[in-house]
């Protein structure tokens, strides 16, 4: 299809282990655009199945700033209500790669599986040897199993195998945005990973005129975002406490980014190595990328030492915790009492409910709707002002054929 | 025209592999760029390789290495992007999107 989506969309049956490809209709993309939007639809079709909905933006893995962002759509065990958590670092558009733009995963699976999506195949694999591991050693060995290491994985440890309401999905190694428990409807489907590599090709209408309008707002975003490559300073959304900041200053190694997204806000902490040092490291385990600021800001607002707190958000990450949900049950403040504390919050414990449609990872924004309809990273929509619904709608109609006025980026 | 680059302004955010891919295909993938991201995650080892008509650069984070044809790399920097050396040579092309798409400068172009 010419709308940078893929042909097919997939429900996958875990009950049945039948995964079922069903064609993206222009009429589909038309009415709900994608992301948010889209998923909702999706889920209300399935409903009966208590269905996870993996989705892509309408410009997600494309040239568009930002476009890192996939949407998990799932009712929430938090909230109770259907919510949209984010997807960053390279699922999202590794997901549209695969060859489905959108999964529906629904039911529960009689036995511990993971999801191998890939080149348009969909593998159900036997999970049972990866359950009770933490989420850093499945990585490693699905990465190994498939033989490639730009698999993305969204995963459980396990604080999601126990089906805790603190639990979250974690991508790869590091927390993403998940702060409504979805981990635990992963455990509850017995679920343990959905792993993606894909080859695709995302199709586009009018190619030409799409890359003039992308440079156009790649250009006008680029110069509202200062092109940090290391440290914090692009991280005051976080309120990380003056003593952390100085802390994890002395840690700080470098700084990453999404899938396309000139933002790059992620911070890398060596808390086992000279941070200074760029080679590779013989250490397999250096540190931990800080790829949730909000979170590592909250172990320190718990009382946790400024400086362990890279080591504790390692721990929080292999346990599939949401830090923001566990950190007020902290007591400890040293490293070892701490972790220690985590393993017992993985077996049981129980997050405080509030009300939102889109989880509180990223600042609020009024745009943010837009963001996880568009697939552009919310961090990266609440730092600039030239990502608009109507400058989004206009590129829609030029990359699609499709007309789109800004209201299509309401829910 | 010829490609000068700075790996240790590279944040990894892949948008030079996604507009050589579409420079070359007018599609959204990562498969077919001459320029091809690697990283070691969980260590935050990271840069790329761009081939060339005779051997490789490999944008390394502690600086950048020439790979000539028949030499052999130092560092086993790199390893997830062997299929670099499936693709077609960077053509030197005018004008190129990806120095134009690159948000750190990391990407620059020299006569």
């Amino acid at each position: 299809m010419d709308n940078m989506y893929t042909e097919y969309y997939l429900v996958v049956d875990l009950a049945t282990g039948e995964a079922e490809e069903i064609e993206l209709e222009e009429e589909f993309v038309q009415e709900y655009v994608g992301g948010a939007k889209l998923n909702t639809a999706l889920y209300e079709e399935h409903k009966d199945g208590d269905p996870i909905v993996l989705g892509t933006g309408l410009f997600t893995g494309t040239l568009v700033p930002g476009s890192c962002l996939g949407v998990m759509t799932a009712k929430s065990p938090v909230t109770g209500k259907l919510a949209h958590s984010p997807i960053t670092w390279n699922a999202g558009a590794e997901l549209k790669l695969t060859g489905y733009s959108f999964v529906v995963i629904k039911n529960k699976a009689a036995e511990p599986t993971y999801l191998w999506l890939h080149d348009e195949i969909a593998d159900f694999v036997d999970a049972a040897p990866l359950w009770g591991k933490d989420t850093w050693d499945v990585t490693d060995i699905i990465r190994d199993e498939q033989g490639e290491d730009r698999i993305q994985l969204l995963l459980i440890g396990k604080a999601g195998e126990n089906k805790l309401t603190t639990s979250q999905v974690i991508q790869n190694y590091w927390g993403d945005g998940d702060r409504f428990g979805f981990g635990a409807l992963f455990g509850e489907k017995n679920l343990k990973a959905v792993a993606m590599r894909g080859m695709g090709e995302l199709e586009v209408d009018d190619a030409e005129a799409f890359l003039d309008k992308a440079e156009e707002i790649f250009k006008a975003v680029v110069a509202q975002v200062p092109p940090a490559t290391k440290g914090f300073d692009l991280v005051d959304f976080a309120d990380i406490p003056a003593d952390l900041r100085a802390a994890a200053d002395k840690q700080t190694h470098r700084a990453e980014a999404d899938f396309n997204n000139p933002l790059a806000y992620k911070v890398y902490l060596k808390y086992r190595e000279d941070p200074s040092v760029m080679e590779m490291s013989d250490n397999w385990n250096p540190g931990v990328l800080v790829s949730d600021p909000i979170g590592f800001a909250a172990l320190a607002k718990a009382g946790v030492a400024p400086e362990a707190c890279g080591e504790v958000l390692e721990a929080v990450f292999r346990l599939g915790l949401n830090p923001v949900a566990i950190a007020s049950k902290l007591t400890a403040k040293d490293a070892a009492g701490v972790i220690a504390e985590l393993e017992k919050l993985a077996e049981s414990s129980e997050a405080d409910s509030f009300e939102a449609l889109f989880s509180p990872f990223a600042p609020a924004s009024d745009r943010e709707e837009v963001a996880y309809i568009a697939g552009i990273d919310p961090v990266l929509m609440g730092k600039v002002d030239v990502l608009t619904a109507d400058v989004l709608a206009e590129l829609a109609s030029i990359a699609t054929g499709l007309d789109f006025e800004a209201d299509a980026f309401k829910l | 025209m010829a490609l000068q680059v700075d790996p240790q302004k590279c944040i990894n955010c892949g948008a030079c592999e996604l507009s050589c891919s579409y420079y070359r295909d007018e599609v959204f993938t990562t498969m077919s760029a001459s320029i091809m991201m690697y990283r070691e995650e969980k260590r935050n080892y990271f840069g790329f390789m761009l081939k060339e008509e005779d051997g490789m650069v490999e944008g390394r984070p502690e600086g950048v290495a020439v790979v000539k044809d028949g030499e052999t790399s130092d560092s086993d920097a790199g390893a997830s992007a062997k299929p670099i050396l499936m693709r077609e040579p960077c053509d030197k092309c005018k004008d190129a999107l990806c120095v134009r798409f690159c948000p750190t400068g990391c990407i620059t172009e020299v006569d």
